[in-house]
């Protein structure tokens, strides 16, 4: 699929867009703090109603605006047809729904001040019809690779289940309506173990949570194990190619003090290949008759229902699983040269590509913003190479040179300046 | 920021205190107020205390009413071997616009939910089940109870604790059909809805 054209209306430093795009490698050029990550970014909102960049999506509203709200207008074509998204964010407003209607004129008395803000509301239209924001996922499906993606490989566990979501809440939404009831159970559950360590209420309460917080987890559980083992090879394939490149010359940050440790730990042979390890809070089996795993999932609990209790808290469940890149036995979470690190992140990324593509039977479009500064030349040309027959990948950079001879030959290249949007000549 | 006025700020307080309203919200109300005819405001001052002087709880299903007992628990035409569980008053108004049952009702004024704190306690749940209790064995005694909570956790769960409390012999205790949508709350299904979840409701 890809993007036809994009309208954008009070979105971050755009107060008005309207920009027909191509299909093929599309490069937005330009310096700093033009609006370049900010177009990827609304792109982003469109396909899922959330940001890359923050959790408040009100923040992108246009500072000043005067209408208090932000529209982001697609057109996308895809295999199944096209599809129009319009995604409205609103930091304020008086007009916005669920607020009082304003009081006749006649009424009003223009020495009072004026009502303070609405709270934020997001709205999303597809092709016209109000949808939940919940149903939008699917419907266009995106793969962001930004910098801060090797986060992916070094940061905490909770950037490596967001990724696990994201990628699994585009493919099926089954996943994702379980997700959403999976964290209101974990809530209410959490809330009850404090209330029975206070002695407000008695241990027999939990069974009925028990019950839903298994009957959801599974499922979770199963779903993210199956990506992670149809993802693996193709994340292995890609990792191979880019670890083969490791030249030491690396794309040096300064960061490399522990390289030497890294080789004294047993420095992998690339040709060891990448593995992708699911590390689940819950380890017991997570195969077969779903009701047995279920019925298993309880019986842990059970066991632990002393230590929930101390604690006030949910100990297992997919809020506290991980995933491990094992290439050969070494962790590269740790012990991976910064080169490795993100070329598993780029592994990762492409390999969501190839899982969301085989899963939906259409392309997602490639958001790449700004990577190609992290990377050496070698991997640039690997990672153009690998994405050269995608509908669509929208590529943010300040310096065209940096894409590689052979793929900016055949790319669409637009200027950003100043939140506007100029085809190169 | 303009310089707020002592009864602004009165206002704005005591709509704070309101469920489901925050600072923002009970700021936005009050300049409605502040802005519209003055026979706007007295008339709703005036339903506020009315309410207030002359609302009671049924002291038999604590539904909301000017006579105790109330007027569906005195009528003699309804069927006393039914009586349908709801979390709050507006649930009942929902269900008698039906026009599907026929029996009495027992208002809970809440359903569990341990992040809210609210507990078995909070609710009139000891209540139903003396009421029930009580019955039995003599000549109106229940013969079905009907847990009609909304389709959510809270009402779920709520369900899941009241069910075994019930259980006695020859008494029913059945939930409403699953034709609500998740999530969503009695007061606002619509009549043809609520009426096919009450026919179609199963035994707990
Ligand atoms: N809500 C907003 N309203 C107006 N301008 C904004 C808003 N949020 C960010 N900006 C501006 O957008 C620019 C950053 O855009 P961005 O797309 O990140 O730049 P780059 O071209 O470097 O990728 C900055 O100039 C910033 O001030
Ligand atoms: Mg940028
Ligand atoms: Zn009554």
């Amino acid at each position: 699929m890809y993007i036809e054209r994009l309208r954008l209306t009070d979105f971050r430093n755009y107060a008005a867009l309207d920009l027909a795009l191509p299909r093929g490698l599309v490069v937005f050029t330009g310096r700093n703090a033009q609006g370049k990550s900010n177009l990827l970014e609304a792109v982003m909102l469109a396909a899922t109603s959330r940001s890359f960049r923050t959790t408040s999506e009100r923040e992108a509203v246009r500072w000043g605006a005067p209408g208090h709200f932000a529209r982001v207008d697609t057109t996308v074509a895809r295999r199944t047809g096209p599809l129009h998204v319009e995604v409205i964010v609103s930091d304020a407003g008086p007009t916005a729904e669920g607020t009082p209607a304003r009081p006749t004129a006649a009424a009003a008395d223009p020495a009072l001040p004026t009502p303070p803000p609405a709270a934020f509301r997001k709205r999303v239209r597809v092709n016209g019809a109000p949808r939940r924001a919940l149903d939008l996922l699917g419907l266009v499906t995106v793969v962001v690779f930004a910098p801060t993606d090797l986060d992916l490989v070094i940061g905490s566990p909770a950037q490596r289940r967001r990724f696990l979501d994201m990628t699994l809440c585009q493919v099926r939404p089954a996943y994702c309506r379980a997700l959403s009831q999976y964290q209101k159970v974990l809530a209410q559950r959490a809330a009850l173990l404090r209330r029975i360590k206070e002695g407000a209420e008695s241990p027999h309460a939990l069974s009925y949570w028990d019950d839903q917080l298994a009957r959801l987890a599974v499922p979770i559980m199963r779903e993210r194990a199956a990506f992670l083992r149809a993802a693996e090879a193709s994340a292995a394939r890609v990792y191979a190619a880019l670890a083969g490149d490791d030249t030491g010359e690396d794309t040096d940050d300064g960061e490399h003090e522990d390289e030497d440790d890294s080789d004294s730990v047993g420095h992998p042979d690339p040709s060891t290949g990448l593995r992708l390890v699911y590390r689940p809070a819950y380890d017991g089996p997570l195969e077969g008759d779903e009701a047995e795993v279920a019925a298993a999932f309880k019986a842990r609990l059970v066991e632990l229902r002393k230590r929930e209790i101390a604690q006030g808290a949910n100990v297992i469940g997919p809020h506290r699983d991980d995933l491990t890149f094992l290439s050969g036995d070494v962790d590269l979470s740790a012990y991976g040269s910064r080169g490795q690190q993100r070329s598993v992140a780029l592994a990762l990324k492409l390999a969501e590509l190839e899982y969301i593509e085989r899963e939906t039977g259409d392309q997602p479009i490639l958001l790449l913003d700004d990577v190609l500064s992290e990377l050496d030349t070698q991997r640039r040309a690997d990672l153009l190479a690998a994405v050269r027959d995608l509908d669509q990948v929208l590529l943010t950079t300040t310096d065209a040179a940096s894409v590689p001879a052979d793929a900016l030959a055949h790319a669409h290249i637009y200027r950003v300046r100043g939140g506007a949007v100029r085809p190169a000549a | 920021m303009q310089p707020t006025v002592a009864p602004v700020a009165a206002l704005i307080e005591e709509f704070a205190k309101l469920p489901g309203i925050g600072p923002k919200t009970a700021q936005r109300l009050t300049f409605f107020i502040l802005r519209s005819p003055a026979d706007q405001a007295r008339r709703l001052a005036e339903a506020i205390t009315r309410v207030k002087e002359s609302i009671i709880q049924c002291s038999t299903c604590f539904n909301i009413t000017e006579t105790d007992p109330c007027a569906i628990c005195s009528n003699p035409q309804r069927d006393r071997g039914a009586i349908c569980v709801v979390e709050e008053p507006l649930d009942v108004l929902a269900l008698e616009k039906t026009g599907v049952f026929k029996g009495l009702y027992h208002v809970l004024h809440g359903a569990l939910s341990p992040v809210e704190g609210i507990g078995p306690r909070d609710l009139r749940i000891d209540e139903l089940v003396a009421r029930v209790r009580e019955r039995a064995g003599s000549d109106d005694a229940v013969r079905e109870v009907i847990l009609a909570t909304n389709p959510n956790y809270e009402g779920d769960y709520t369900v899941a604790y009241i069910a075994p409390l019930l259980a006695q012999q020859d008494m029913k205790v059945t939930r409403l059909a699953r034709g609500l949508p998740i999530g969503g709350d009695l007061e606002y299904a619509d009549e043809g809805t609520l009426g096919r979840a009450l026919e179609g409701r199963r035994e707990v």
